[in-house]
């Protein structure tokens, strides 16, 4: 018989307890609430502690000091090696550390390609459709581009336009505006629930609101889920596990569970994944795509009507699914080994496997590394992309045709993921644009520059630019964000003179076609798109509250629009822009008008003191998890009081209140969003 | 030379290494000593120890325990002679005072989980870095601290509480 204490002791490192000893713990912590109650902590202890880490370890990546640092090092194993092993050390060290650098700060989503043998792998097709392995053509690569650096960018300074707000205060309190809009009760579907019914902190909103549906506990998930994803008609979920860290900088090794919110019960997908990477898409027919060891399957939430499809190699990552029905899978040893891999185009209808030749073959020796990125599909669905590296960094197009080689588009100067853990994806076109997006990189040029600038890539030329330089203006420091329609850049601007170190002075604004076509607007700083951009939407922090102002695309003054909490939460669909505040969600119009609004959850939502300031409303457990056409996933607490410490997936559906609204009041406008439904 | 032949090279070993393990080794002294420049220092100092033992340390099973063991040990001598000198400012205040460093602004400003982290001394410190965010195991910590496993246990439990009480407070 232990101790308590002895228990205590072996809550800290539950973990590494093995199985007879973790489920004597299990058995004593379910009747022990203290241990309960310390387990809990520990675990979100466990969670806290890497944040704080991971941001220490991304200052040391982008620090001078880390660069003096490596020259330092590297001098002394140089100097070193030239007695041990004269000659042979420089060239090595330069090539297998740029190599591992790489390895390392690509992190994850890196593989190595291997000289693999010339036929495939014998194939079990005793399941699933007969198996074809279709061996694309020889890849005759074009004539690389010459790497230019970047032009010395003139700089033109923009025209400014200063926020001089015409204070236009929306004029509904959010509270009237809920229940201007709140459908009666007899409209109200008695398959729906309503939020708020039971919690603390809904007094404002009152009463019930359409469009909610039943909430669904995740109790059926394992407790550990890291990673979770709603299938768009919100009857199935699936939830990633993080079963073990691969390394310190790689990700987790991942089993993928599936949750049937109809029937509450779960089954394990897969057990082969890694943290960071798609394993799995929902199919327009409402099955679920996912990649597994041992080959790709198909079934409905139930885990019913599977197909398989079994592949000829391990299989880690599922990249993407084309316009076509072809998929775009990982496969080979992963991260377990330290690299190995290659890519294949799955015909998912046909059942045909097709080994992606290398797309480096002509640029680099058999024997080194290459080094991939996750590919990234293009919007029409046609192609993927990849970033490689092999010492040489190459941009490389996949056609998603079967036997179609892929293109090398260009090579460019070397770069770097920003930050140790990322997985940045490969540079992304933007349509009727030169300059391709480039999120999550830097390059040692830029590295000297902080805070070290977002990169474009100029299409035409296949060198990489800062936003600055593309822009002709050096305030502008920010990573492009590009608006839903792709005709629209903006980014942050920074201070000027005593306001220098103000990285959110006001942003950019241009039209995807010309970038140095465009003006700056002051004062504000981070934006949020519209869905079919007329304007932009932008707020910024000053202290007494947050205001959110609307500044048209094609000119004209800004409006700024008064909340008294600001907004901390936007999130943007095809036909809607959701803005979450307090306790309270709406949908905005293109005009910035609310079209319509709703009472989030309100279990979790509790009063907090903070001593010095006025009490406030928090909602600490409420996240977006998806929003889609006209719908908001988050996930909450439970809908009453013995289920509110539960994580539950709630469901609004905006479309029935924006139709109720949808009807002008004489003299009135009619709200402009476009409500449609694709949802199977 | 073939990708796998290079693996087995000591000194691509240790190149390897440093560039795998430089920032979190990094993040960890600075952690451990709430000073960057010595976390790069030492950082330093610890490649160049496993540059010098590259032909030994391909024989090492678990190097990264070697290594987060060279660290510790160079942290925790850095502390020891911090603590025996005191660096006096060249010109005492009128106060005789000495002056503050801004530390206590930096730790009003850090969040609630450095500031639990910085409640706790680098002796707690750092089994429940290794172990809650390195992810070693109870073995791995005790390789790395040169303590036994026994000891690993009670001190990672007492650094749980300890940060525990501490997040209570500051968060």
């Amino acid at each position: 018989m232990k101790d308590h204490s002895t228990w205590e002791q072996m809550l800290a490192h539950y973990r590494d307890l093995d199985e007879k000893q973790r489920r004597e713990l299990d058995e004593h912590v379910a009747g022990c609430e203290a241990c309960a109650a310390q387990l809990t902590a520990y675990r979100r202890m466990d969670e806290e502690i890497p944040g704080m880490m991971q941001h220490r370890k991304s200052l040391v990546l982008h620090s001078r000091r880390d660069e003096q640092m490596r020259a330092e090092v590297y001098a002394v194993f140089e100097a070193a090696g030239r007695g041990w092993n004269a000659g042979r050390l420089p060239a090595l060290l330069g090539s297998v550390a740029g190599i591992a650098a790489m390895l390392l700060l690509t992190v994850g989503l890196v593989w190595t390609f291997r000289t693999w043998p010339d036929e495939m792998p014998e194939v079990a097709s005793n399941s699933g459709p007969r198996l074809t392995a279709t061996i694309a053509p020889t890849f005759t690569p074009p004539a690389p581009i010459v790497v230019v650096p970047s032009p010395s960018a003139t700089m033109t300074p923009a025209p400014i336009i200063t926020v001089a707000p015409t204070q236009v205060d929306v004029s509904v309190e959010p509270s009237a505006t809920v229940q201007s809009v709140t459908a009666s009760p007899e409209a109200i579907p008695t398959a729906t629930t309503a939020p708020g019914g039971g919690g603390s902190g809904t007094e404002e909103g009152g009463g019930e609101s359409e469009g909610w549906s039943t909430p669904q506990p995740l109790s059926a998930l394992p407790e550990e889920w890291q990673e979770i994803d709603i299938a768009p008609n919100g009857l199935c979920v699936v939830g990633k596990v993080h079963v073990r860290m691969v390394s310190e900088l790689g990700p987790y090794e991942t089993s993928l569970h599936v949750l049937n919110v109809e029937t509450g019960q779960s089954w394990v997908a897969s057990e082969s994944g890694y943290s960071g990477t798609r394993q799995h898409l929902w199919l327009e027919n409402g099955q679920l795509l996912w990649v597994g060891a041992d080959g790709l399957s198909t079934a409905d939430c139930r885990g019913e009507n599977r197909r398989d499809l079994p592949a000829p190699e391990r299989l880690f990552a599922l990249a993407g699914l084309g316009a076509n029905g072809v998929a775009v899978v990982l496969g080979g040893e992963g991260y377990d080994a330290g690299g190995g891999g290659t890519v294949w185009r799955v015909d998912l209808a046909g059942g045909v496997w097709d080994r992606v030749p290398d797309p480096a073959a002509d640029l680099l020796p058999a024997e080194w590394a290459r080094l991939y990125t996750v590919p990234a599909l293009s919007d029409d669905g046609t192609s993927a992309f990849l970033m490689g590296s092999g010492y040489q960094h190459f941009l490389t197009r996949l056609p998603l045709t079967l036997g179609e080689p892929p293109v090398l588009v260009t090579r460019i100067e070397p770069v770097q993921p920003t930050g140790a853990d990322g997985f940045p994806p490969p540079p992304a076109p933007v349509e009727g644009s030169p300059y391709w997006t480039m999120a999550g990189y830097s390059t040692e040029r830029v590295r000297e520059v902080w805070p070290v600038p977002s990169l474009l890539l100029d299409s035409r030329d296949g060198t990489l630019v800062t936003v600055a330089e593309a822009v002709g203006d050096e305030r502008v420091i920010g990573g492009p964000m590009v608006s839903s329609d792709g005709r629209w850049f903006a980014a942050a601007v920074r201070g000027e003179g005593e306001q220098a170190e103000n990285m959110q002075a006001g942003f950019y604004i241009a039209p995807s076609s010309d970038l140095r076509a465009g003006r700056i607007v002051t004062g504000e700083s981070l934006v949020a798109w519209q869905s079919n951009p007329a304007a932009v939407f932008v707020s910024t922090e000053n202290g007494e509250h947050d205001p959110l102002t609307r500044v048209p695309l094609e000119g004209g003054e800004p409006e700024e629009i008064l909340w008294p909490e600001g907004f901390p939460g936007v999130a943007t669909t095809s036909s809607a822009l959701f803005i979450m505040e307090r306790n309270l969600l709406f949908v905005y119009g293109a005009n910035g008008e609310v079209l319509t609004s709703t009472v989030l959850p309100a279990l979790g939502v509790y009063e907090e003191s903070v001593e010095g300031a006025e009490s406030r409303l928090v909602i600490p457990t409420l996240r977006v998890l998806r929003a889609e056409n006209t719908r908001v996933y988050f996930v909450a607490g439970g809908p009453d009081e013995a289920t509110r410490d539960q994580p539950h997936v709630w469901v609004w559906d905006a479309a029935p209140m924006l139709a109720a609204s949808s009807t002008p009041a004489e003299g009135e406008e009619a709200p402009s969003v476009e409500v449609t439904e694709t949802v199977p | 030379m073939s990708h796998e032949q290079l693996r087995g090279d000591p000194a691509v070993m240790v190149t390897t290494l440093f560039e795998r393990y430089r920032a979190p080794i990094c993040a960890y002294l600075y952690s451990l000593l709430d000073d960057w420049e010595m976390a790069y220092d030492l950082t330093q100092e610890t490649f160049l120890k496993a540059f010098k033992a590259r032909n030994q340390l391909l024989g090492v099973d678990n190097q990264r325990a070697w290594l987060y063991r060279v660290a510790s040990n160079l942290a925790f001598n850095a502390m020891k002679r911090r603590r025996r000198f005191v660096w006096l400012p060249w010109m005492n205040s009128d106060s005789g005072a000495l002056p503050q460093p801004d530390a206590q602004e930096r730790v009003a400003e850090a969040s609630a989980v450095e500031q639990a982290m910085a409640a706790l001394s680098p002796d707690y410190r750092a089994p429940l870095l290794l172990f809650s965010y390195y992810n070693f195991s109870i073995r791995e910590v005790a390789q790395a601290l040169e303590l036994s496993e026994g000891a690993v246990k009670v001190r990672l439990h007492r650094a749980r509480e300890m940060f525990r009480q501490a997040y209570g407070s500051a968060g």
